[in-house]
């Protein structure tokens, strides 16, 4: 399975690839327009992400706008949903109104940092993504 | 002859003339048949021109509400009269006076009436004082002072209303009253109190005066004057209060909130403090035990986590420390050391902490110190060093390619002063002039997404600033959009007086150190935290000292009598007995012996006056908490007998000095493309994983410029690669990169 992190902070970033390489191959971006020109990319070698990893706080083009246009190029393409990518989005921010947003564009979930290690697994059982 | 009769008419005349009143005579139909000279003179009127004329034109009168002449009376109803008082004589001239008048009808033997004589006189001077008396009465009957008049003896002459309604008496029964036998108030036993003072004093006597009106608060401005009359005899004394209940309640209120303000400053200061002892602490366990960890066998996944932790712990120190001096200026609490220190050492220290940044971005540091400069200056050189770590630090961030300049002069002054004169220039991405009004003020950072991509709390400019001016310097920028940038800044520095010994702090700059020092001594480590214990212990021996712990002053002072230290690093804050103390009992026991052990304190607090403080108790040097390992080194070799060499300045170079590739740099982009992708081969059999994404990212940044799609894809594919490790995957993608380049290169764009 590919998963797409998206992570401005290099912490971070280290953190969730070691956590998700268990789970699949991880491509590393580091900010809204890597990840969904990485996205295309995969898209065009028809190895589309399944699971896409968003942080919210990032430069050039933050996590909410980079959902926001995976979708719509989802959308174009015709996807029914449950062929959709699925979408956590993190961040170190706790404002509800983000949350609500993020939703809104439709995500699968929402992990706040520092990330509980225990709830992620938790998430990504439920989401029938499995550790390999 | 009839002499003696014509004698006494004579006398008559000669008394009437003398008379000091003006007197007029009538006939019985009025009209005037004599007048004296006063007459005359009052009227205007001279007896000639008089004669045969009524009364009423020539004592003309006016008077309010005056129907009639006033003596129009007498002669009809053979009565006296008089004047209403306030009735004026107008003379001829037109002039008015004041006069009072008696008209008497003349009565001869046989009760007949004759005539008239009306006898008047000039009261001008009397009614005009008068009046002006009236309004002074109002005045201090209806005026806001309180006003009491009282004699040589103290019996109350005046007393108005004001007064009177501070005394808690009411009105009538005050006035003719003796002060020593009324009954008094507070106030009035006041106002007796000190009108006692001045009567014995004589001189002029001023106050303030507590009082109560209708059951509030009153205040009174009080001044009591001896009054003297003409002769300067002293017969009364005045004692005359203003209203200041106002003033005095605004004084009382600002009072309370300068006391509150003073307290909260307080409190503000221990907040300052125990922030800034409670976030170091913990931290200083991460950052210490991470340190340690590294030291010790591990793979290299460990280790690069471990690095990873480190950094996160530095970066969220430095973030602590810049908020805290942020807070500690605003609050007015930062303060300038004045220290003697190496200026070039220093320089070469702040540098070098930069190379492990640079090296990556290629680029290079270059200093220039005017021959002229002082080497040893007396100052405060972590603040410095702060300020030049901020500007180079900026000057890194925001440089892609070329050379960081940093250039020192200096300027004599008078009083063994000297004008610092510092210059940080690069050539980056420079800063517009709209911009730059920006800068200096905290939380900027010019646009938010650049302040994403290059981290940073935006304090650091800001701080700088202040530091500067509390440096008695100011502080300025140069730039170009594009081109790069340049930051002045000046400050005053002190030479250092001949002859005088200051320990310079930790002026030994950064240099790898060997594990193994030159002389293993014994330390005796007085520290009750468990953590710090665990991680002091580890830095010393991991550095070949003997280490005996004390966990009070108590237990230090026992060691001492058991065994011989060569140092002790003294914890200031223990139980029962802390680290002040002991060092007293130490170095008083130590007069006695004549030896002197070197101590060192460890303190969370690094307040100042805190320095003298310990300076003062005996200490020999003090570190402050997070302590870092080539800190505590170089403080304790300061008290060894050899020391380590002198660092010599210079950095060392890179393998491949990335600097030579910019010089072909043009806007060519094929030609840049190329020397990317050299770099990029090189840095990727190299595994040069920061270098290698860098030259890659470029390259997908100038195949976009370009729109060359393809060749973008493939630099991204290698970024890719490069983050996950994938070497061979990179290589891979760096074989098709490298063909797309040479394809298009051919075909031109």
């Amino acid at each position: 399975m590919r998963i797409l992190i998206a992570e401005d902070d290099l912490a971070s970033r280290k953190f969730l690839y070691k956590f998700l390489s268990a789970y699949g191959s991880c491509d590393i971006t580091v900010d809204g327009l890597e990840a969904v020109e990485a996205f295309l990319l995969a898209w065009d070698e028809e190895e589309p992400y399944q699971l896409i990893c968003l942080d919210i706080m990032m430069p050039r083009l933050d996590g909410i706008k980079a959902l926001r246009m995976i979708r719509d190029l989802e959308k174009q393409k015709n996807l029914l949903p449950a062929q959709r990518a699925k979408v956590i989005m993190t961040t170190a921010l706790n404002e509800s109104q983000t949350v609500m947003e993020s939703f809104e564009i439709g995500c699968e979930a929402y992990a706040a940092k520092p990330i509980d290690t225990k709830k992620m697994e938790e998430v990504l059982q439920k989401m029938n993504f499995l550790k390999g | 002859m009839n002499h003696a009769f014509a004698h006494d008419r004579e006398l008559l005349a000669l008394t009437l003339e003398s008379i000091g009143d003006g007197v007029i005579t009538t006939d019985i139909q009025g009209n005037v048949n004599g007048m004296n000279e006063v007459a005359e003179a009052l009227t205007g009127w001279s007896c000639c021109e008089a004669q045969g004329r009524p009364l009423e034109e020539i004592l003309v009168l006016n008077g309010k509400k005056m129907m009639q002449h006033p003596m129009s009376e007498v002669i009809t109803y053979k009565m006296k009269r008089g004047l209403k008082k306030g009735t004026t004589l107008v003379a001829k001239n037109g002039q008015r006076i004041y006069i009072s008048a008696c008209g008497s009808p003349i009565i001869n033997h046989e009760h007949q009436t004759i005539g008239m004589v009306v006898v008047f006189r000039d009261i001008d001077n009397i009614v005009r004082a008068e009046e002006k008396l009236k309004i002074l009465y109002s005045a201090l009957e209806q005026g806001p002072s309180s006003i009491l008049i009282i004699d040589l003896r103290k019996n109350i002459e005046y007393a108005n209303p004001q007064f009177v309604s501070l005394t808690d008496h009411d009105e009538q029964s005050i006035e003719g009253c003796n002060l020593d036998q009324l009954e008094l108030n507070d106030y009035l036993s006041n106002i007796r109190a000190h009108l006692e003072e001045t009567m014995g004093s004589g001189a002029q006597w001023q106050g303030e005066v507590c009082a109560k009106q209708r059951g509030e608060p009153y205040w009174e401005q009080v001044v009591i004057s001896p009054v003297r009359d003409n002769d300067e005899e002293l017969t009364h004394y005045l004692v005359l209060g203003k209203d200041i209940t106002r003033v005095k309640l605004v004084e009382q209120e600002i009072q309370r909130a300068k006391e509150a303000a003073e307290e909260a400053n307080h409190s503000k200061s221990e907040f300052l403090a125990n922030m800034s002892h409670e976030m170091r602490t913990p931290l200083n366990g991460i950052i210490g035990l991470t340190a340690l960890t590294l030291l010790t066998q591990l793979n290299p996944e460990q280790k690069e986590n471990l690095e990873i932790i480190k950094t996160c712990g530095d970066t969220l120190l430095n973030l602590i420390n810049d908020i805290l001096d942020f807070s500690k200026i605003e609050a007015g609490k930062m303060s300038i050391e004045k220290v003697d220190f190496s200026l070039r050492e220093l320089l070469g220290k702040t540098i070098a902490s930069h190379q492990v940044n640079i090296k990556p971005k290629g680029l290079r540091i270059e200093t220039y110190i005017d021959d002229t400069v002082p080497n040893r200056l007396v100052g405060d050189p972590y603040r410095l060093q702060q300020i030049l770590n901020n500007l180079i630090s900026n000057a890194v961030k925001f440089t892609d390619r070329g050379q960081i300049r940093v250039k020192i002069h200096s300027q004599t002054l008078a009083n063994d002063e000297v004008l610092m004169h510092f210059e940080v220039q690069d050539e980056g991405i420079g800063i517009s002039p709209g911009d730059m009004n920006k800068l200096f003020t905290s939380f900027s950072q010019l646009e938010h997404s650049i302040s994403k991509r290059y981290g940073g709390t935006g304090l650091g400019l800001s701080i700088s600033k202040k530091l500067v001016e509390i440096m008695q310097g100011r502080i300025w920028v140069e730039s170009e959009l594009g081109r790069g940038s340049t930051f002045f800044f000046e400050v005053v520095l002190a030479l250092p007086e001949q002859g005088m010994i200051i320990k310079p702090i930790a002026e030994d700059s950064n240099k790898e150190l060997p594990l193994s020092p030159t002389v293993p001594i014994k330390v005796l480590l007085a520290e009750d935290d468990i953590v710090s214990q665990t991680l002091m212990k580890g830095m010393l021996r991991a550095r070949g000292y003997h280490v005996q712990i004390a966990n009070t002053g108590q237990e230090v002072l026992d060691s001492l009598a058991v065994e011989k230290y060569d140092l002790i690093l003294m914890d200031i804050n223990m139980p029962q007995m802390d680290g002040v103390e002991a060092t007293i009992l130490i170095r008083t026991e130590e007069k006695r012996t004549g030896e002197h052990i070197p101590i060192i304190a460890l303190t969370a607090h690094a307040l100042y006056g805190d320095r003298e403080r310990f300076l003062a108790v005996g200490m020999d040097h003090y570190l402050s908490k997070p302590i870092e390992m080539d800190e505590l080194y170089e403080a304790i070799e300061l008290f060894q007998d050899s020391k380590p060499e002198q660092w010599s300045g210079h950095f060392i170079p890179r393998l491949y000095d990335a600097t030579q590739l910019y010089k072909q740099l043009d806007e060519d982009y094929l030609e840049e493309m190329s020397i990317y992708i050299a770099s990029l081969e090189q840095f990727l059999k190299m595994r040069d994983g920061l270098s290698a994404e860098h030259f890659a990212h470029l390259m997908r940044e100038a195949a976009v410029k370009v729109e060359e799609n393809e060749m973008k894809k493939y630099a991204f594919k290698i970024e890719l690669s490069i983050r996950k490790g994938e070497w061979e995957a990179a290589l891979e993608w760096f074989a098709k990169l490298e063909e797309e380049y040479s394809y298009v290169k051919s075909m031109g764009l």
